[in-house]
């Protein structure tokens, strides 16, 4: 089944490295801190994981990859808990859990809600480590056989689908995915080692410096956007009682759970959708198979199991086309490939023949990643609360330091810190003029790669473009971008006939 | 006459009739891209072409992205010329989003960073930080007190954790040019 690939050694390679004091300490911090990160609306899991990567950058691929998958983790949960004290997602994959949760809190019933959703993201995440340990592998091998052009055909069509469905606009989407391909154009060609747009600064001769740029338009555009606000705002949260809930009612909600964690896994790996779309779907199917569909939004305990499960179901579903084709499954998984690039690695099949400890190292961290925020979860929920009120200008001061000196400490550079300004404003202003950020950062972190492959692929194909197209994966990789470039013109000018 | 969520505005014509302008912000925003596209396309005609064994050179990808981006930056243009927001409210930018409101708190913030990098290699991280974090916290409309204990502590903490604990150097000051 696994073919080239390790077979069952790929599970256990990693084990004894990842089971070690350090690394365990990292995977529980790491969690923690993701937990944080969901807590307090407006910080998610993508800013804790552009904030803090600068740290991991002197740690081990394990331990590195322990403290952001800790992160992921965690603050996918964690948006549960202001949703349902403070009737706010802590993120967005959170949205559907306020219909249910914060009516429930309303009527005292704050523990169990939260209960229920801890243990539904529990289930969720674990069911989805399981998913992407079976299939993981399989894609793997299977992708082993391609050669430079179906890498290209693949890696242009995910950069497509995640252009495709960010934002509003699926035209400023595209922009910004090749805005994202200019920038990774800086720096040196890969294949003649020509300069390029580095005007003559020595710092560009590598290219733009990955982490400070990614840091910049999460990190310190967040900072801008918090300062547009009322930075002072305070929010109020509800009182939590007991949290443990009864395992007769997990028990009795176990087609929920099902349901959920399995549309999560899906959606997970389908690029640029993830865990928000995830907790709708499931949400909307849970409602509409209901017996008792009009009890959804007054506190259904099934309107909070249901997108919990399936938010966090996405962590593992969304790590497949990452690991397996370098395809980020979402907007987090695009920042844990630059982390792999910093660490000398690259996703795709040979990451499983050749780092197998690597891998190994991820399911396993996923895994114990899920039951850490369980524990933080049911005890210390009432006390995570509390994060929501912190003043916003303390935070955003707190953001804006931590993110400062963790881009300095990279390299010792204030180069650094200049490119992590420009990312910052050019964060910013694109969210003012409607342009995502999501598809210009994939763009820029696979652009270097996907050059390589289609020009790897022109010398395979003796400069021709078309020869593209003979390759049956290929071509239908690039049949399926240019259908879902053209197709929704085409279709809105039919149905204006 | 304003149109409201996307931004679209009538605007009448000196001469008569009326001038349609569907979302002004998507055409600046185009011109914009189509500038930047111009200018990278002209930098990046200049780089070698190379052969087909070579894979064309450094200004293949460039020149590609560039024309992309150009066609792109014209649709947008168009687009917001001729089409009408409310049209397609799905274009429109997010709610509350768009130039012009509160950009003064981003814009000091962006300047004082600026200045702050700018001292820090003069000033050193001990001195430079707890300003640069007071004066943000002020900004933002917090008590001196509380701005300054808030700098304080962040700055003795990301010092401690970075410069003690993991051994990375901050820094220091560099006044007299050592």
């Amino acid at each position: 089944m696994f073919g080239e690939i390790g077979g069952l050694s790929l599970y256990t390679a990693g084990l004894a490295r990842t089971l070690q004091p350090d690394i365990l300490l990292l995977l529980f911090l790491g969690t923690l801190i993701g937990l944080v990160f969901g807590v307090i609306p407006g910080l998610s899991a993508t800013i804790g994981i552009a904030i803090l990567t600068p740290f991991t950058f002197r740690m081990s691929t394990e331990a590195s990859f322990a403290v952001l998958l800790g992160i992921y983790c965690g603050s996918t949960f964690g948006g549960s808990i202001s949703a349902v004290l403070a009737n706010i997602p802590g993120t967005i994959s959170a949205v559907m859990t306020v219909q249910d949760g914060y009516p429930m809190a309303q009527r005292g019933e704050a523990g169990r809600a939260i209960g229920l959703a801890t243990v539904s993201s529990f289930i969720g995440g674990i069911l989805s480590v399981f998913a992407l340990a079976l299939f993981a592998p399989i894609i793997a091998a299977w992708a082993l056989k391609f050669s430079a052009q179906e890498y290209f055909a693949v890696t242009l069509f995910g950069i497509s689908v995640i252009a495709y469905v960010s934002g509003t606009s699926m035209l400023k989407g595209f922009i910004s995915a090749v805005l994202g391909l200019l920038a990774g154009t800086v720096g040196v060609d890969p294949t003649t080692a020509y300069p390029r747009f580095t005007f003559g600064l020595t710092e560009l001769l590598e290219g733009l410096p990955l982490i400070p740029l990614i840091v910049g338009m999460f990190g310190f555009a967040e900072v801008l956007r918090m300062a547009e606000k009322n930075p002072s705002r305070f929010m109020r949260v509800t009182e939590v009682g007991k949290i443990v809930p009864r395992l007769a009612e997990i028990f009795r909600m176990a087609g929920t759970l099902a349901r959920g964690s399995i549309i999560g896994v899906f959606i997970g790996a389908v690029p640029a959708a993830g865990g928000s779309i995830a907790a709708i779907i499931s949400y909307g199917v849970e409602k509409r198979i209901s017996s008792h569909p009009e009890t959804f939004g007054q506190g259904e305990p099934r309107g909070i199991v249901a997108p919990e499960s399936a938010n966090n179901a996405t962590t593992g579903g969304a790590m497949i086309p990452m690991l397996t084709l370098g395809i980020p499954g979402d907007l987090v998984t695009a920042l844990l490939i630059g982390a792999l690039i910093i660490h000398g690695l690259f996703p795709g099949p040979l990451l499983f023949k050749n780092n197998p400890e690597v891998v190994s190292s991820i399911f396993i961290s996923l895994l114990l990643s899920n039951f850490i925020f369980l524990a933080l979860g049911l005890l210390g929920a009432k006390y995570f609360a509390k994060l929501i009120t912190l003043p916003r200008d303390v935070l955003l001061t707190m953001i804006l330091c931590v993110s400062v000196v963790g881009t300095y400490s990279i390299q010792n550079s204030v180069f650094d810190v200049w490119v992590y300004l420009v990312g910052g404003i050019l964060g910013y202003v694109l969210t003012k003029v409607g342009v995502p950020v999501a598809p210009f950062v994939i763009g820029f972190i696979l652009g270097d790669m996907l050059e390589s492959y289609f020009r790897q692929g022109l010398i395979l194909a003796y400069g021709n473009p078309l020869q593209f197209f003979t390759r049956p994966i290929a071509a239908a990789f690039l049949i399926l971008t240019i259908t879902l470039v053209f197709c929704p013109y085409i279709l809105r000018l039919l149905a204006k006939k | 006459m304003s149109h409201g969520g996307g931004g679209g505005r009538l605007v009448r014509a000196p001469a008569g009739g009326a001038i349609g302008v569907g979302n002004p912000a998507d055409v600046v925003t185009g011109l914009a891209l189509l500038a930047f596209a111009a200018v990278t396309g002209a930098v990046g005609w200049g780089y070698p072409s190379g052969t087909a064994q070579q894979g064309f050179g450094a200004s293949l990808v460039p020149l590609l992205l560039a024309g992309v981006l150009g066609c792109l930056a014209l649709t947008l243009v168009l687009r917001g010329l001729f089409l009408n927001p409310s049209a397609s409210p799905s274009d429109a930018p997010p709610a509350g989003e768009g130039f012009g409101r509160n950009l003064a708190l981003p814009a000091a913030l962006v300047f004082l960073l600026g200045v702050y990098l700018f001292l820090l290699g003069r000033l050193g991280f001990l001195v430079a930080t707890p300003l640069f974090l007071a004066t943000v916290m002020k900004l933002t409309g917090s008590p001196a007190g509380r701005a300054m204990a808030v700098a304080l502590s962040l700055t003795a903490l990301t010092y401690g954790f970075f410069e003690l604990l993991f051994g990375v150097p901050l820094p220091e000051a560099a006044l007299w040019g050592s």
